[in-house]
């Protein structure tokens, strides 16, 4: 159970029972995205009704402080419905003193939607005298969330960009919320803010005007952070009414609506985007 | 239960290990201010096979230190930390080799910038009671947007720099600085961007840049901005930069130079 080594004392019956229900709880957590009320059962048996449980953050946006029900919630319904099967943590260290345990461990989960969600966790269990979970501090790299998140949100840039030069615009109207704007700025002029029809009936315009009308991404161009993605892609086309080349680098600012909050339990793929801002150089497009 | 009380069930050794783990915070703090007895203390303190990590299952930031680096880490850090920097244990859990510490620590650095940061650490101990493993379990996001926070303030000093066509542009700026106008003509260097800034400005009057709501886009080295000009034009710029300093911008529209040829 754990690498305790020479000189360790043995631990008293208090600590033991206490170690137990730390690798309890964990085991209950993953009954619960099995059998979310064998979960539930599982939890309030051995978490305190005043459980405190949080991620230990001077960021008092990452540092919440919940309770029981909102674990057993996020448990037997978050990752119930998200998580798929064989999906686990695992407690591969101990260390226990008083009504302290420190628990490392490793989660190896996968989402619904194919996303690899894993993490580094040295959690704190303090017990209450009668041996139930009072708090519980889960403490983790937490750096893996923006990973994700600018994952998350990176893959709807590109899928703006490959809708962008399908060649027609459903994938590009299914990707803009209803209240989507979206901002052109052509070379030397200012800026032109459309809402999403009339971006759209652009988009069809220079579809119909530019031969080869789509994009290709700089390699490494994007940039992440909270809701926006920026890319830069490159346009090579040809101008239908004169045959003149067409090309121009792109620089496209996307806000995306999905919330950046960190989370407990990995981030779903997907989302949508509520602006655009366009930016050009090196050319500029016809008005159309 | 203070901590002596609290620590009455443990054996000699877990006990020596208790000790050896706050004795190696205090190295640490000593570090930043005292280089000369920090190091020796922190010598003494770790085993010759010593390691120390953060886990991650994030490759990119998978980072071991042995020994020495260790200690030329903490080390280094002095010549970036004020010395009312704090780290401190604020309660532990021994058991065997093993102990794990809470601890909270506020890195304030000569720039003015602070980090505050929350960690479990877990020390890992040999038979002779010498630091084999430190591994270090913290809120790593602090870490990303402390970095991220420290982009921006660069960023945002460069625009405003650009714009007003300032000297402090040249310390914004890496030697080898590069600015592509939007017009796709050849790269300019600074001098010749500051006086062509310049001459807009005598041209146009009253000329700034001003970031606009969610201009600034910052990720790792990289930035995306968005600033408004008073003429109601918005320019924007791809920049790239290297610890404290721009290395090169590409402007896209509208740009200024064909805003005020």
């Amino acid at each position: 159970m754990s690498e305790s080594g020479s000189g360790a004392r043995e631990l008293t019956a208090g600590e033991q029972r206490n170690v137990a229900t730390a690798y309890e709880q964990m085991a209950a957590a993953m009954a619960g995205w099995r059998d979310a009320e064998e979960g539930r059962k599982r939890l309030e048996a051995i978490q305190s009704e005043d459980l405190d449980w949080f991620t230990p953050s001077a960021n008092p946006r990452r540092e919440l402080h919940q309770g029981r029900e909102e674990y057993i919630k996020l448990v037997t319904e978050f990752q119930f419905d998200y998580y798929i099967p064989g999906s686990k943590v695992e407690i591969f260290a101990t260390t226990a003193q008083g009504n302290r345990v420190a628990t490392e461990m490793i989660s190896d989960i996968v989402l619904k939607d194919g996303t690899p969600y894993t993490n580094r966790y040295q959690q704190l269990f303090i017990f209450t005298p009668a041996g139930k979970v009072q708090v519980y501090k889960l403490y983790m790299d937490t750096a893996i969330f923006i990973r994700d998140d600018n994952r998350a949100t990176a893959k709807i840039g590109d899928d703006f960009l490959y809708a962008l030069s399908s060649g027609g615009n459903l994938g590009i109207r299914h990707l803009l919320t209803d209240e989507a704007t979206w901002q052109f700025n052509n070379l030397g002029c200012r800026p032109v803010t459309m809402d999403k029809e009339a971006a759209l009936k652009r988009i069809d315009k220079l579809q119909e005007r530019l031969t080869g009308y789509g994009f290709s991404p700089v390699v490494g161009s994007a940039i992440v952070n909270g809701p926006y993605v920026t890319v830069r892609a490159k346009l090579a086309a040809s101008d239908l009414r004169d045959r003149k080349a067409v090309a121009s680098e792109h620089h496209f600012v996307i806000k995306t609506e999905k919330p950046q909050e960190s989370s407990h339990a990995g981030r779903i793929l997907g989302g949508k985007i509520v602006a655009v801002r366009e930016y050009i150089r090196g050319g500029s497009l016809p008005e159309v | 239960m203070d901590t002596k009380e609290f620590d009455l069930c443990l054996t000699d050794s877990e006990r020596r290990n208790v000790s050896a783990a706050f004795e190696m915070i205090d190295a640490i703090r000593s570090s930043w201010t005292e280089p000369q007895a920090g190091r020796p203390r922190l010598e003494t303190l770790l085993a010759e096979d010593f390691v120390s990590f953060t886990p991650t299952s994030d490759s990119a930031r998978q980072q071991r230190l042995d020994k020495q680096e260790f200690i030329d880490l903490i080390r280094n850090q002095r010549s970036q930390l004020k010395s009312d920097s704090s780290l401190q244990i604020a309660a532990h859990t021994a058991h065997g080799n093993r102990v794990a510490t809470e601890v909270n620590s506020e890195m304030k650095y000569l720039d003015g910038s602070s980090v505050r940061n929350r960690y479990h650490q877990l020390f890992l101990f040999d038979s002779t009671g010498k630091i084999a493993q430190y591994r270090t379990y913290m809120d790593s996001a602090a870490i990303v947007e402390s970095a991220a926070t420290q982009g921006e303030a660069l960023v945002r000093s460069f625009v405003v720099a650009l714009g007003d066509a300032s000297p402090e542009l040249k310390k914004l700026t890496s030697e080898h600085f590069e600015f592509r106008p939007a017009d796709g003509s050849a790269a300019i260097g600074v001098d010749s961007l500051l006086e062509k800034i310049a001459a807009v400005r005598k041209k146009a009057g009253k000329f700034g840049l001003y970031p606009i709501e969610g201009g600034l886009v910052v990720g790792e080295g990289m930035a995306s901005v968005e600033a408004q000009a008073p003429t109601g034009f918005v320019h924007s710029f791809v920049v790239s930069f290297d610890n404290d300093q721009v290395t090169n911008a590409i402007e896209f529209s509208s740009g200024i130079l064909e805003v005020h040829p």
